[in-house]
């Protein structure tokens, strides 16, 4: 009887190139740029809500002091800031818990959730920003990066 | 869905069974004009992908959208039209000489077909296109 021939994997590039086309480039990974500002945006208004008092997240259920450098705390409320154009009114405190949570897996590499999340939904997005919008995120962005939030 | 409730999928997805996480992703670009601007049937290329790609991958979404391309071989020409991308997510273990030949197979066909200067498609992010189109 004969076997039936095994389906041979192939690695990615092999796969392209054998459907006949020619490489024209690569889509960098979105890190934290406009379209994922803007969905870090929307994501972290539907976390915080309000009993009457300030918005917040009800998971947050500990408080701790987190000592800092004066210029990330300028740049935790910079951010604050702009994310009050994006309607979400969050404290720089509050910003700071929420870049813990998506910044630990990076250094755990344990709770892969939110980080698939982030990703997938980037990966999704087809919102066009205008120019004056993106360019400014991207100047936030790398305020971010600069001081390790992101 | 809030991040608790998908960590709560993701262990209830992986509980099931021994299910490999699709780290992959594969997209098609599926045109809705020929290269001279004759409208295609575009639902009909778009459905036939979409059923392709779910028997290869085990699923596959269309997002549509507007895109335009540089046609060198014409007078570089940008000609804009309305698309699809098909997109199916993978894991490393799909990527199989039979899926190539069939996936190409029907590349080239569409190519073909719908009379197309180029093809294009994504593989993890890496943009491909194919610009001759190889006869059945």
């Amino acid at each position: 009887m004969n076997k039936k021939a095994k389906d041979k994997i192939l690695t990615p590039q092999e796969f392209a190139e054998g459907l006949g086309g020619e490489k024209v480039g690569e889509i960098p990974n979105f890190s934290i740029d406009p379209i994922g500002l803007k969905f870090m945006a929307t994501h972290i208004g539907k976390r915080l809500s309000s009993q009457g008092g300030r918005p917040t997240d009800p998971s947050w259920k500990t408080i701790r002091k987190v000592p800092m450098k004066n210029e990330t705390w300028k740049r935790l409320e910079t951010i604050a800031e702009a994310y009050k154009e994006h309607a979400v009114s969050i404290a720089p405190g509050q910003l700071a818990g929420i870049a813990l949570e998506y910044g630990l897996p990076q250094l755990t590499e344990q709770d892969e959730a939110p980080r698939a999340l982030l990703e997938n939904c980037l990966s999704q997005s087809t919102y066009t920003f205008p120019e004056h919008e993106m360019q400014e995120a991207r100047e936030l962005t790398s305020v971010a990066k600069q001081s390790g939030i992101w | 869905m809030n991040d608790s409730e998908y960590s709560s999928k993701i262990d209830m997805i992986g509980s099931i069974g021994n299910l490999e996480p699709k780290d992959g992703n594969i997209g098609i670009f599926v045109p809705s004009m020929e290269r001279d601007g004759t409208p295609l049937d575009h639902e009909k290329w778009r459905s036939d992908t979409i059923h392709l790609m779910s028997s290869l991958f085990g699923g596959a979404t269309a997002f549509e959208g507007f895109g335009g391309w540089l046609d060198e071989e014409q007078g570089n020409k940008v000609k804009s039209e309305a698309i699809s991308v098909v997109v199916s997510f993978i894991t490393a273990s799909e990527l199989t000489e039979k899926k190539k030949d069939c996936l190409k197979k029907y590349l080239h066909k569409m190519g073909r077909e719908a009379k197309q200067g180029e093809i294009g498609y994504l593989l993890n992010g890496i943009f491909y296109r194919i610009k001759d189109f190889e006869n059945e």
